[in-house]
């Protein structure tokens, strides 16, 4: 985790004395689509480290670039067109540096990734069942009726009723919800260490949405899994992660363990979404405060603060210089010229 | 939530980037040229200084490439640049004229039925499957057979065979329209059906029709091909590129340029139409804004 | 299953249709077929004796009607040049051209759908440059002229294959291949040239599909998620190509048989048009156009088979 005692900006994280390394260390990572446009810098210097057991929450708007994140840490990205830099480190291996085959070996068997919409994420005119078992097949190399079985206490742990007659079954016999349920199941196939759900309820409806993340939280802890949680939501991440990083136009603008991120956020932006979110205590007809603007160009970085074209709080500074990540306290750290005072954050939500 | 959030993530973002090709492209104005070239010269045949198709020369079979007979004389001493030429011109004539007629009758039959929909629509769904189940070439081969082998009756036939497969394409491309914004938009505003069709969707649906017809022509050019290589088309001496193939295919063993000649006429003419016509398909679809 | 049945009612509809409209037009077009018997020198009387004796002498509905109750009864008349009755003649000959035809599918398909897979793994590299570029070419060759081609190669320059000549399957099955070999040729290499291109593309919007980066992140092989997860969605519109291509390659076919002298019923077709010889090419017409139906007919079904989706919607009316 963070050293509170450097204050250097663009410091490292470091996962402590050097033999031991976190599940997951991503350093200085960045992600440029080369288009007509010219380079687009989805992700743009992203530093963290995972712990196997914790829950990470990336929340960002559309186009912040947290997709873009998810799936590079993963190495899911086209062949063609894409420069990547910086590190990613599982279990203290480069994954940067894989081969496309030992990158195979990883995928469905150490890591995982749950995506978004699970009717365009399940294919069409394949089995349920078979969509299961595969992954099992080339990683554990089990025969196909153990497979099978195996694969039936997975639909029964995702909550999935009648679970024997759905591996015969395809994608569109099932409901949404059932069929994120079978996405999970998916992942969890081979027991990985570390699971990445890239906005994994957006697609649902809101009633489904709590129960497939108190399914996400149950999996994560009874298989001692690390967790990403990709979202835009921050009412998602809100009681479910240990920790959460705010990204913004490729960059992360500020980190915090989650009680202190929602106690004392200190950004402006992680400030204005946290205000627009819309509170059943509310009185009625209150104005949904919606942050103004489009999200950035990122083919075009600014100079400046990125959020600085949106910012209530922007002055001149913001707009000629970027602001570091500098620390606030054990575990949090900000990048704003002109942050909220310690505790406004708070005296707001009351 | 956020009204930032509607927004979506960009695909371009995770999935390889797709660059389609806004321009036509170098190959697409040399096909059309090769066509116009072609074109050119069938129209001046008479006056550009050619030998006389029709001249059997006396002992000078098959001769190859020379001073006087450029691309070399066939079985009879015929000269093969000037007959390739005038060859060209039974192709295009029927190759033009009967798609200039299945798009008129085919396209308004189209038009109307995509537009008004309805029983009118599925009177000519109807009419169009029986008239495609029939095998085209059956059909083209007997009445040519028949009714007689001059250029009239070979264009025609061709014509009427284009009409079914024409309006079912133009239907569809109406279709798209009929239900657009600025078709209701003209409705409320009072215009008369006719107007509205001729105004409104008659501009858009042309161009891809005209994209469309280039291919099409492409089609009749190697169906007549096919009818003249087997005698059906128009009579000798005329030439014709089908019969000129023909001709030559009863030689390969001892000279095969008889053959060849006609045959890259007729491929690289083919072969231009149906690259311009997709070419141009493409680049109407991209103004189209990715449909 | 009620599509099933209003798609055979839809077959009965068209053939008799074909049938009606192949039978008259054929009587209005100018063209006696006793004049092209006898020939020119002909007497009247032996034209009006041949005339009677053909029954030609009724009116054009009459005889489609005689002829359509006979058809239905299995009778297909006789042909008016060797009095072989048309029946034995197409039984003879459909075997020969199906055997063409399998053939050049068989052959266009083991082609193209290699090439669409590798072409659209690597869009715009050499081998899909190459792939797609001579599918074009071979798109804009007439037949004939391929054919001519291919016998100029294979028979003239490098005597490896008959240029004419058929031997049939149950004498010698190896020189029976050998004899069909460049007119399947012929006719497969301009099927895989349609098959290749849109196999090609639909797989390239396939393989930008959301299920299959799923596929990948589950670190299947590439091997696996191109023909387990890529290639059956891919193929509906290969499926649909294929069945409104049969119109086109079965014309093909015919001239090809007529190229290479293969005893199918193109070439029977063909010399019966010379000969002006009706119930044969009338029968003829009306099997092709049912063949037309029946393929399409098949298409539909194997969409059944193919999308699960469709097959959900099919069965629960």
């Amino acid at each position: 985790m963070t050293d509170p005692t450097n204050s250097a900006p663009h410091h490292r994280d470091f996962a402590g004395p050097p033999g031991t390394h976190a599940l997951l260390e991503v350093e200085d990572l960045r992600t440029h689509f080369l288009t007509g446009r010219g380079a687009v810098r989805a992700v743009d210097g992203v530093s963290f480290t995972l712990e196997r057991g914790r829950t990470l929450g990336i929340v960002g708007e559309s186009g912040s670039g947290k997709t873009v994140l998810a799936r590079s840490i993963m190495g899911l990205l086209p062949a063609t067109n894409v420069v990547r830099k910086g590190e990613v480190r599982y279990e203290g291996r480069r994954l940067s540096g894989l081969a496309p085959s030992e990158l195979r070996e990883l995928w469905g068997a150490e890591i995982s990734m749950v995506f978004q919409d699970p009717m365009t994420s399940l294919n069409p005119v394949v089995r349920i069942g078979r969509q299961i078992t595969e992954t099992m097949r080339f990683h554990l190399a089990i025969p196909d009726a153990e497979a099978r079985t195996r694969a039936v206490e997975l639909l029964r742990s995702v909550g999935i009723p009648d679970p024997a007659r759905r591996l015969r079954e395809y994608p569109h016999q099932l409901s949404g919800g059932m069929r994120q349920r079978v996405t999970i199941a998916i992942a969890l196939a081979c027991g990985p260490k570390l699971l990445l759900a890239d906005e994994p309820t957006t697609a649902l409806d809101v009633t489904v949405q709590a129960q497939i993340l108190r399914l996400l939280g149950r999996q994560q802890r009874e298989r001692f899994m690390a967790m990403i949680l990709v979202t835009h939501d921050l009412g998602v991440v809100a009681g479910r992660t240990d920790e959460i990083v705010v990204m913004y136009a490729g960059r992360i603008v500020e980190r915090a363990p989650t009680p202190v991120l929602f106690s004392d956020m200190r950004m402006r932006y992680t400030q204005a979404l946290f205000r627009s979110i819309p509170r059943v205590t509310d009185p009625a007809h209150r104005r949904l405060q919606a942050i103004g603007g489009r999200p950035p160009d990122l083919a075009a970085p600014a100079r400046g603060c990125s959020f600085a074209p949106r910012c209530r709080f922007a002055r001149a500074r913001c707009h000629d210089e970027a602001p570091p990540l500098v620390d606030a306290g054990p575990g949090h750290s900000y990048a704003c010229w002109y942050p909220a005072e310690p505790g406004e954050a708070a005296a707001e939500a009351s | 939530m956020t009204e930032a959030v509607v927004a979506t993530v960009a695909p371009a973002a995770v999935a390889e980037p797709v660059f389609v090709e806004r321009r036509l492209g170098v190959a697409f104005w040399v096909s059309i040229g090769w066509v116009a070239l072609v074109v050119v010269a069938a129209v001046l045949a008479g006056v550009l200084p050619l030998q006389d198709p029709l001249a059997i020369g006396d002992n000078a079979p098959r001769l190859g490439p020379s001073a006087a007979h450029l691309l070399g004389t066939d079985e009879l001493g015929r000269d093969l640049l000037a007959r390739v030429i005038f060859g060209s011109r039974t192709s295009l004539t029927v190759g033009f004229a009967s798609i200039a007629f299945g798009l008129a009758v085919g396209g308004a039959m189209g038009l109307v039925a995509g537009y008004y929909g309805g029983r009118m629509d599925a009177a000519l769904n109807g009419l169009s499957t029986v008239l495609l189940a029939f095998p085209a070439l059956i059909f083209l081969l007997t009445v040519v057979t028949f009714l007689g082998q001059n250029l009239f009756d070979v264009t025609m036939t061709l014509g009427v065979l284009s009409v079914a497969p024409i309006a079912r394409i133009i239907r569809a491309n109406t279709l798209v329209y009929a239900n657009r914004e600025f078709v209701l938009a003209a409705r409320a505003l009072g215009a008369r059906n006719r107007r509205i069709l001729v105004r409104e969707i008659l501009p858009n649906v042309l161009p891809s029709a005209l994209a469309f017809s280039l291919v099409a022509v492409a089609v009749v050019i190697v169906a007549e091909g096919a009818l003249s290589f087997l005698g059906l088309s128009v009579r000798p001496p005329t030439p014709t590129w089908g019969g000129m193939i023909a001709e030559g295919g009863q030689v390969l063993a001892q000279d095969p340029l008889v053959a060849l000649w006609p045959s890259v006429a007729m491929f690289a003419t083919v072969l231009a139409l149906n690259f311009a016509g997709d070419r141009l398909q493409v680049y109407f679809q991209v103004r189209e804004g990715g449909l | 299953m009620r599509f099933l049945a209003a798609r055979l009612a839809q077959l009965v509809v068209v053939l008799v249709a074909v049938s009606a409209v192949s039978f008259l037009l054929l009587n209005q077009l100018p063209g006696n077929p006793v004049i092209t018997l006898l020939g020119p020198a002909a007497t009247p009387e032996a034209v009006h004796q041949l005339t009677i004796q053909l029954g030609l002498d009724r009116p054009a509905w009459l005889r489609y009607f005689i002829w359509l109750g006979n058809a239905l009864q299995g009778n297909l008349g006789s042909s008016y040049v060797n009095h072989q009755p048309v029946l034995t003649s197409i039984g003879q000959r459909l075997p020969v051209t199906l055997e063409l035809l399998v053939l050049s599918q068989l052959i266009a398909l083991a082609l193209a759908i290699p090439l669409g897979i590798l072409s659209a793994l690597r869009p715009s590299r050499m081998l899909d440059r190459l792939a797609s570029g001579t599918s074009f070419g071979l798109l804009s060759v007439p037949g004939f002229i391929l054919a001519e081609l291919l016998v100029y190669l294979f028979a003239v320059r490098f005597n490896l294959f008959p240029a004419t000549g058929y031997v049939h399957l149950t004498e010698d099955p190896f020189e029976n291949l050998r004899s069909l070999t460049l007119p399947a040729v012929t006719l497969g290499l301009g099927s895989m040239a349609v098959y290749m291109r849109v196999l090609r593309t639909d797989m390239i919007a396939t393989l930008q599909q959301d299920f299959i980066t799923m596929a990948r992140s589950k670190g299947l092989p590439t091997w696996w998620i191109l023909l387990r997860h890529a290639l059956r969605p891919s193929t509906f519109t290969l499926v649909t190509v294929g069945g409104l291509n049969v119109g086109t390659l079965i014309g093909g076919a015919f001239i090809i048989e007529y190229i290479f002298q293969v005893p199918g019923l193109g070439l029977l077709t063909i010399n019966s048009i010379y000969a002006r010889d009706y119930l044969v090419v009338t029968s003829t017409t009306v099997l092709v156009a049912a063949g037309f139906v029946l393929v399409n007919l098949l298409v539909d079904i194997i969409y059944t088979f193919l999308d699960p989706r469709v097959r959900s919607a099919r069965f629960a009316s």
